[in-house]
């Protein structure tokens, strides 16, 4: 192959790569019922099977790892004496190959086993991280899997591994890694995790950064407290973003979009390039914003949201809105190019060059 | 003469030096890495005439003892599994105690019959017979390899046996030893590795329910592969193309399997036999058991909706 064409091929291939990374990402399988928005679900440890210190603060790391990173109205995990749910340590696990194993009683209870430190399994013994002083290779990191197990207490399943996904969008692989493999010890929801939890559960606010594994298209409309006004006067302008009602996940439709940027552009009637006036101003309101303007002609407007590059929503553009504004000199009126007297009565065309 | 004898047993000198200081190197290292002799036991020894009968270990169907066997993980101080703790009981009677190496496992009971093993690097493998009604414990066999699990065959005549290698914990198949006359033959294969499969965490041995087949299943950290043995013929079907996880149980029909979770509930599912095609038989269950109905097999499964049998 000559130099030129293997250059082109590299290129390609990299092209290949970045769109196929960047058009494959699919949200983490789920399934069952789901917890209440933001339900609160407290765990004790298993009377007989209570885990030892070395492992406790991974456990309760993991519930914090998951309540940090859900970007979701998911349920919250937390240590409570006493508590319905539990997590124990245990070689009583309803499969003999699982080291953790969760079982959901949505929306009451959960429990998570996680098998022992030492248990011989068929490639070998195995070994959790946090038993040892300094980790060995080869060890599991018990945050990563018992944050895995709270996945799937939240309804995660495992990724599809054929579809060949990058390994870090997701810690609720088939196969999670130890150490030290690249993801070996990741301590929060990957990308697409957080992008089904999302689709199941809302996102955690209305200024919660979608995941970017998802690309919800989003709708922006644009209205003006006044439509026509004199010179110098003020008009409120408001716009209002959210997902777009048709997106593909009925949770998810029609909710508002707050803290993100919302520019407005105006331009001359009839011309085709719009100039940027600013960004709007958020309002108490969730996915409204808002601007006060004192045009001193008329404009047409709109409101433009960019596809942000940090999180998966797509982006949108408003209607057109035109505030006309009328110059009164003299009891004469004009607005545009049609000037009218304070009675009501056309009265004479404006002559060509004066502002609009 | 003698010094000959022993000569010819032995080998020359310098041969014996060094097998001494092999000994003398791994010992420790075999000391410091875990019990080097057969688990301390408390069972009885069997009659002369030993367990079998008629060349076989009785009918595996039922168990007639009220025997209570108790199998509990032993962990240090700083809960290291180390093995486990093997009882049966007769009512205030303790027939056996048996302290298990962490490298052991106890299957069955089969009839009256409860299978254990273990592996020791020195002193390899073992996997013995225990009879509830009496206590009596008696070993069956010494396998090739470290011993991972075996099962009696339903007439009680035959043990299969799954164990992996020493050296590298490879996959070395399942062999078939043969409890009158001792002799084994390899009758599973050694699985391959996979890349998609990860390495095999667990391998366990099912009787299909007519008692015919033995399916071996080696999953690894979520994904499973199931092999199917019919131990007239010796053929072997395989099932890895179809997602599964944990076997509930096989019939001539299809593989009942839950869907690759290690979660529950979890979709039940069946696996078509001759054409690996799998199908939801039902949704979110916690657990399931397969057992033989007059018109055909039926599945007992406990949902979220409580519980309630199907016919698959």
């Amino acid at each position: 192959m000559t130099r030129p064409r293997r250059a082109t091929m590299a290129l390609l291939s990299v092209l290949v790569l970045v769109a196929g990374q960047a058009s494959a990402a699919t949200p983490t399988p789920a399934s069952g019922p789901t917890w209440a928005a933001n339900q609160q679900v407290h765990y004790r440890w298993k009377a007989g099977a209570v885990p030892p210190d070395w492992l406790k603060p991974a456990i309760n790391a993991a519930a914090a790892d998951s309540n940090h990173s859900r970007a979701a109205r998911a349920a919250v995990f937390g240590y409570e004496a006493g508590a319905t749910s539990w997590v124990g340590y245990t070689a009583d696990i309803p499969t003999n190959y699982a080291v953790g194993y969760a079982v959901r009683h949505v929306p009451n209870s959960f429990t998570i086993r996680l098998r022992p430190q030492g248990h011989v399994l068929d490639w070998g013994k195995l070994k959790w991280c946090q038993f040892y002083d300094k980790w060995p290779a080869g060890c599991y990191d018990a945050e990563l899997i018992t944050l895995h197990e709270f996945g799937h207490v939240q309804t995660l399943g495992h990724v599809d591994e054929s579809l060949g996904e990058p390994w870090l969008d997701s810690i609720m692989h088939a196969g999670p890694r130890t150490k030290a493999k690249i993801g070996w010890n990741q301590h929060e929801f990957g990308r697409c995790d957080v992008a089904r939890l999302q689709i199941r559960y809302r996102a955690l606010k209305a200024t919660t950064p979608y995941s970017t594994c998802l690309a919800l298209p989003t709708t922006l409309s644009l209205s003006a407290s006044s439509s026509s006004i004199t010179a110098g006067a003020a008009v409120s302008l408001s716009a209002t973003l959210h997902v777009s009602s048709n997106a593909n996940y009925a949770k998810l439709a029609g909710e508002p979009l707050s803290g993100r940027s919302v520019v407005l552009q105006r331009r001359v009637p009839g011309a085709s390039s719009w100039t940027t006036h600013g960004q709007m101003s958020a309002t108490s309101i969730d996915g409204r914003y808002a601007t006060t303007v004192k045009p001193s002609s008329t404009y047409d407007w709109r409101a433009i949201f960019s596809k942000p590059s940090s999180e998966g929503l797509k982006g949108s553009t408003s209607s057109i809105v035109r505030v006309s504004v009328s110059k009164c000199v003299d009891g004469v009126c004009c607005s545009g190019s049609v000037c009218m007297t304070d009675a009501g009565e056309e009265s004479l065309e404006r002559s060509e060059g004066e502002p609009q | 003469m003698g010094d000959k004898r022993w000569r010819g047993l032995l080998g020359p000198p310098s041969l014996v030096i060094s097998t001494a200081l092999v000994i003398a190197a791994v010992v420790p290292a075999a000391l410091a890495a875990g019990p080097l002799r057969p688990p301390p036991a408390s069972s009885l020894p069997c009659p002369s005439a030993g367990l079998l009968v008629d060349g076989g270990l009785g009918a595996a169907g039922g168990t007639s003892s009220n025997a209570r066997v108790t199998s509990e993980t032993a962990l240090t101080p700083r809960g290291e599994e180390t093995g486990r703790r093997l009882a049966v009981g007769l009512g205030s009677t303790e027939l056996a105690a048996i302290s298990l190496p962490a490298e052991s496992f106890v299957a069955g009971p089969f009839g009256d019959v409860l299978i254990y093993g273990w592996h020791t690097p020195v002193a390899g493998s073992d996997v013995r017979a225990l009879a509830l009604a009496s206590g009596c414990d008696e070993r069956l066999a010494q396998p090739q390899g470290v011993v991972r699990s075996a099962v009696l065959d339903p007439a009680g005549r035959a043990l299969y046996v799954h164990a992996v290698a020493e050296e590298d914990r490879r996959d070395l198949g399942v062999v078939r030893h043969d409890l009158a006359t001792g002799q084994h033959s390899q009758v599973v294969e050694p699985l391959p590795a996979s890349e998609r499969f990860g390495p095999t965490f667990a391998t366990s041995l099912h009787w299909s329910l007519g008692g015919g087949e033995l399916a071996v299943q080696s999953c690894g950290f979520s994904l499973c592969r199931t092999r199917v043995l019919d131990t007239m013929s010796g053929s072997v079907e395989s099932f890895g193309t179809a997602t599964h996880g944990a076997l509930v149980g096989l019939d001539s029909q299809a593989l009942y399997a839950f869907d690759a979770c290690h979660w529950s509930p979890c979709d039940l599912l069946a696996i078509e036999r001759g054409t690996g095609t799998a199908r939801v038989v039902a949704e979110e269950a916690y657990e399931a058991t397969l057992r033989a109905g007059s018109g055909g097999s039926l599945i007992t499964l406990t949902t979220p909706a409580g519980s309630l049998e199907v016919a698959p």
